[in-house]
């Protein structure tokens, strides 16, 4: 207690240490006072008493003394004059300094950033209540064998959500929630908006608050109640209403396209924490099921999309509940669904409660990148400390001779260190808020959906311990090996050092050791960047210049189509008004858009008519208009392309398809089809055999052969894309066609509009970005490897100056010393690639998911890294053998 | 009990007061305190042996070289009759003081 | 009685003691040392007031401007809770450590 107390006083005594000082010069004086007095009374004079009373008094300046001493305010000012000290020392040696304090910045602030993002992205817990109890459902794909970008991973359903929810023995409820978007008037315009429907269960699901009102009541929940409320998010009011108070009661019109417009009435507003789910949302709306989808019951089971929230029972652990599901999604399977509710389930139905993040992979590499180069920055500021050491050591043993404490040289030595990792601190912390920032911006174009990271409080106070601790192990240790190893080295009159073989060993090692991290990091980094080039060399087999993608939300037209001749009527219109666009050369129509990742009729069997059915069959379709392989300039190399005639009955397969599962014979004239049609059916054909084209991706290789079917989009579709080619801008192409939708109905609207070109480059945002940033941490790990080899060449060949020059002098030639210090140089950083490339032979295992289409152990890679390597050493050896030969062999002789 | 740091003036006190039972080298004199007290004393070498010199050098104690139990060579010190004296006046004086103290902290009650 | 120079600790266990009764100055307490303990103990100012203010420093006791009864300004010092806890425990200390020494004062010369 008193411990805390004194130093409380110390710092308080610090601001009031000028008070202080009057108030005892004041109580002595009154004192004194007192003595005086009483002498006086006992009948001395008023001098005699005053010099009775000061002698009585003692030593006034001694009292004071001792008196300062216990305000413990001479601490805190050592402190300070040792900080002042230290500063200016630091300041002679700026090169050293300097170079230490960027290393440590970048190294902290890199990895602030990235265990940051870390944090915020893969493993923070959802700010809900009870998150360990929270799952969430996937149906996952992984069994039908394909590497999708999507990653396989479906969601679920209202059918699910139906079934599961009564089963309260396993779960303390279960909630639905989708994200949908709409039109919604705010203040005065209509703006499509993000917008998420959720069953009545969910804020209560997840420990919810409403900042303002209410959330919804079951009442309000049925789908046949006519009153429509809604609840905002709490940066949806604070942004677009003014965080207006009275917003309560007031009436918002969303277009939801079922209905038309509607006026909903605002109930609440939901606290800030329940943006986790989609950042860009702003409101929310009680769930709506559409029936239409009921009749398809794999599509009602598997294919809504719609996030399923669980809560566990606390004693149900998360392997009970997932057998308990997939034996009552197996019971569906067996006793209620039909044959498309059957092959349903054969895809999906194999759950999950977890499933990785898209970016996890990316940040986990990236943070390994970051440690690695802190590593690196950490062996080379040790080694550069040591260097310090031994230049001021000599300095150190006069000192300790003559009886400086080890206890002050320590002080001072770690109030040097600290101040020098104080700052690379501070500008690390930096440089970690501007990069989050930089990060934010990407992840904004990665996933929308996500809440933005921050730089966390505790990443912050980990630096900070972390700084300590290095402060601590470079400002002592380095001093403790001299002390206990050391001897003074006699070089030369001007200057004495102090060598160590233990610090030289150690030197070496951490010269190996970095030498061996770098080198792997390039290696990394190589790879990277070849299998970029890789995929961007990949011909995709069509052309995507000139081609502007617009997709149409069929289903939001829908039902204002419900009749077939109003919805054929419809599309003939869109078809004639997009070919009037001046300069649109083709147009085509296809249902699932290009790159839109899992083509929506995914890999199911099929059936060839008149042959055994091969379940193993395996392909994507697509549904196109006849000028989709025009538009696209994908040649047909065999048999026909589509003609007006043949609706529905013609299909035509790419190469792929016929090198797989027809390599012997012509497929054209077959017929085939995805089910067993009835008798008398006729069998849809193949007219036609297509080039490759990678309209999946650019990355999808040898999975999904592609079938193209020319079926005119149905009402039931939900995606419709139009494709155009034309000789002019993207901007004034789109343009006309937003207006010319406008024009034949303005319920039209494009979902997505943009060049193919743009989405081929939104596909590849993620494999540039983590090859740049590797190769950025792979040229700062080179650059840091030089330095450190520089700094330790440079400071052996200081240390064996007089060696040198009674060489010279014996009659060694300028070169044969060039090529001694060159080989110290060489043979530290060959023992250092000898263990970079085990350890990356051995790591490159790990790297084969990210890459693509690269032998793991390509020989040419490994060969130029080698040369940058030795490159570096002998660039960094270079200036101190210079040095090295203008060593004067008579100023060494003399020494002696 | 717990272990009570040394008033510096009573050491001298008690270091006189051993030694006039018989000569003992310093440890001895540090052990014999520590266990006549009941453990209650503990001197610590840092006041010991400075204040055995100064003791030394007042001639209140005389050192001379020996051989100790475990056959090591050790100083012991004998009491002086000038010691003695001092050790007389000492406790006395200590009386005094720790009585006068008593005084003060029994009142104010 | 020769007047005996405070002995290590036990001044500002006295100091405790005296401010126990009440607030008092500087020159108060030197006083009241000297008056009750009947001439026998006294303390220099020289360690008088560093002993308050170390005291001060620890949180034993705080200190306020204010007048002494003859109207005069005077800095007074009293006790706090923690310097009220310290007082038992250090009397004990005393008490405990003067009955060792007097066992020790106390054996028989053989």
């Amino acid at each position: 207690m008193e411990f805390f107390n004194r130093i409380k006083n110390s710092i308080l005594n610090l601001f009031q240490k000028k008070v202080l000082e009057e108030e005892t010069k004041e109580e002595m004086r009154l004192h004194i006072e007192h003595l005086q007095e009483r002498y006086q009374s006992q009948g001395m004079s008023k001098s005699e008493a005053r010099k009775a009373a000061l002698r009585d008094f003692g030593n006034a300046e001694k009292l004071k003394e001792d008196c300062r001493d216990s305000w413990g305010t001479r601490v805190i000012s050592d402190l300070i004059r040792d900080v002042r000290y230290s500063f200016r020392s630091l300041r002679k040696n700026k090169g050293v300094s300097g170079v230490v304090i960027l290393t440590l910045a970048v190294c902290i602030g890199v990895n602030a950033t990235f265990l940051s993002a870390l944090y915020s992205l893969v493993l923070k817990p959802l700010p809900v209540k009870e998150p360990e109890n929270l799952v969430q459902l996937f149906n996952s794909g992984n069994r039908s064998g394909s590497r999708t970008t999507s990653d396989g991973y479906s969601h679920s359903s209202w059918n699910q959500y139906n079934e599961f929810k009564e089963r309260s023995d396993l779960f303390d409820g279960c909630a639905l929630r989708y994200a949908v978007t709409e039109l919604m008037t705010v203040n005065g315009s209509i703006r499509r908006t993000r917008g998420q429907k959720v069953s009545g269960d969910f804020f209560n699901l997840m420990g919810a608050r409403p900042l303002l009102g209410r959330f919804f009541s079951p009442d309000e929940c049925n789908p046949t109640n006519p009153e429509k409320v809604i609840v905002l998010t709490q940066t949806a009011w604070e942004n677009h209403y003014s965080a207006n108070p009275k917003i309560l009661g007031t009436q918002i019109r969303i277009d939801d396209f079922t209905d038309g417009g509607v006026h909903y009435t605002v109930i609440g507003v939901a606290e800030r924490t329940i943006e986790v789910f989609d950042a860009k949302a702003l409101y929310f709306t009680p769930f709506r099921f559409f029936n239409r989808d009921i009749g398809n019951p794999a599509k009602a089971r598997y294919l809504f999309n719609m996030d399923l929230w669980i809560r566990l029972k606390p004693d149900v652990s998360r392997e009970t509940a997932l057998d308990q599901i997939r034996s009552m999604d197996r019971r569906w399977y067996e006793e209620i669904a039909d044959e498309e509710g059957r092959r349903g389930y054969e895809r999906y139905g194999l759950h999950e409660f977890d499933k990785p993040h898209s970016l996890e992979r990316y940040l986990y590499l990236l943070e390994a990148g970051s440690l690695l180069l802190l590593l690196v920055g950490c062996f080379n500021v040790m080694n550069l400390n040591l260097n310090r050491v031994s230049q001021k050591g000599y300095e150190l043993f006069i000192r300790s001779a003559l009886g400086a404490s080890k206890q002050t040289t320590r002080r001072l030595w770690f109030v040097e260190s600290f101040s020098l990792i104080a700052i690379a601190l501070g500008l690390g912390i930096l440089l970690a808020m501007v990069s989050v920032e930089v990060l934010n911006h990407y992840l904004n174009t990665l996933s929308p959906s996500t809440i933005p990271i921050n730089l966390d409080k505790r990443i912050v106070a980990g630096s900070l311990i972390f700084t300590l601790l290095l402060a601590a192990v470079m400002g002592l240790l380095p001093l403790q090996i001299f002390w206990r190893t050391g001897s003074i080295q006699r070089d030369d009159r001007v200057q004495r050092t102090v060598s160590s073989k233990l610090s030289q060993r150690l030197s070496s090692g951490m010269i190996i050791g970095q030498v061996a991290v770098a080198f792997t990091m390039l290696i990394c980094a190589v790879m990277l960047f070849r299998s970029f080039q890789k995929v961007m060399a990949v011909d995709p087999g069509f052309s995507s210049k000139q081609v502007v993608q617009g997709r149409l939300d069929w289903s939001a037209i829908g039902p204002f189509y419900k009749k077939r001749s109003e919805a054929s009527d419809l599309k003939q219109r869109i078809h004639s008004t997009m070919k009037d666009i001046p300069g649109v050369e083709n147009v085509a129509f296809i249902m699932s858009g290009m790159f839109s990742g899992d083509l929506r009729r995914g890999p199911i069997a099929f059936f060839v008519r008149g042959e055994p059915p091969n379940e193993s069959f395996l392909r994507h379709g697509n549904a196109v208009s006849p000028e989709f392989f025009t538009t696209m300039n994908i040649p047909i190399i065999e048999g026909r392309n589509f003609n007006a005639g043949d609706t529905g009955r013609a299909v035509i397969v790419d190469e792929l398809f016929v090198s797989r599962f027809f390599p012997d014979r012509s497929p054209i004239g077959l017929e085939i089809s995805n089910q067993i049609l009835p008798d008398g059916e006729p069998w849809p054909r193949i007219v036609g055999v297509s080039r490759r084209a990678n309209i999946r991706g650019l990355e999808e290789r040898d999975d999904g052969a592609i079938i193209y079917i020319n079926r005119p989009v149905n009402v039931g579709d939900w995606e419709y894309t139009i494709l155009l080619r034309s000789s002019r801008s993207a901007t004034g192409v789109i343009r006309d066609m937003q207006s010319a939708l406008s024009e034949i109905d303005p319920r039209l609207a494009l979902v997505y509009v943009g060049t193919l070109d743009e989405a081929i480059d939104e596909m590849l945002v993620g494999r540039r970005s983590i090859t740049l940033l590797m190769g950025v941490f792979s040229l700062l790990t080179l650059l840091l490897s030089l330095l450190g080899i520089y700094a330790v060449i440079a400071y052996d060949v200081s240390l064996r100056r007089r060696e040198i020059g009674i060489r010279s002098a014996i009659g060694a030639s300028k070169s044969t010393i060039f090529k001694m210090v060159l080989n110290q140089g060489l043979s530290k950083t060959v023992v250092g690639l000898t263990v970079g490339i085990l350890v990356s032979l051995y790591l490159s295992r790990f790297l084969e998911q990210q890459l693509f289409d690269i032998s793991t152990i390509d020989p040419g890679i490994y060969f130029v890294a080698l040369i940058v390597f030795i490159s570096v050493a002998l660039i960094a050896s270079f200036l101190p053998a210079q040095r090295a030969l203008r060593f004067d062999p008579i100023e060494a002789l003399r020494a002696e | 009990m717990t272990n009570h740091v040394f008033p510096k003036g009573a050491l001298e006190m008690l270091i006189m007061k051993v030694l006039s039972n018989g000569s003992h080298h310093g440890w001895g004199i540090a052990q014999k305190i520590h266990l006549l007290s009941s453990e209650a004393l503990t001197v610590e070498e840092g006041s010991l042996y400075p204040t055995l010199s100064r003791m030394q050098q007042r001639g209140w104690i005389k050192g001379k070289l020996g051989l100790s139990e475990n056959n090591r060579q050790a100083k012991y010190y004998t009491l002086t009759s000038l010691g003695k004296m001092h050790l007389k006046q000492e406790q006395k004086r200590w009386e005094e003081l720790a009585a006068g103290i008593a005084q003060v902290l029994k009142s104010n009650d | 009685m020769t007047k005996h120079l405070f002995p290590q600790g036990a001044l500002e266990l006295v100091i405790l003691r005296i401010l126990n009764a009440g607030p008092e100055h500087g020159w108060g307490i030197a006083q009241k040392i000297h008056l009750v303990s009947k001439d026998v103990l006294k303390v220099e100012e020289g360690s008088l007031y560093p002993a308050l203010s170390r005291m001060v420093q620890k949180g034993w006791i705080k200190s306020e401007w204010g007048t002494s009864e003859n109207n005069r300004r005077a800095k007074f010092y009293e006790l706090t809770d923690l310097g009220q806890k310290r007082l038992s425990e250090e009397q004990q200390n005393w008490n405990a450590m003067t009955a060792a020494i007097a066992a020790i004062l106390e054996m028989e010369n053989n």
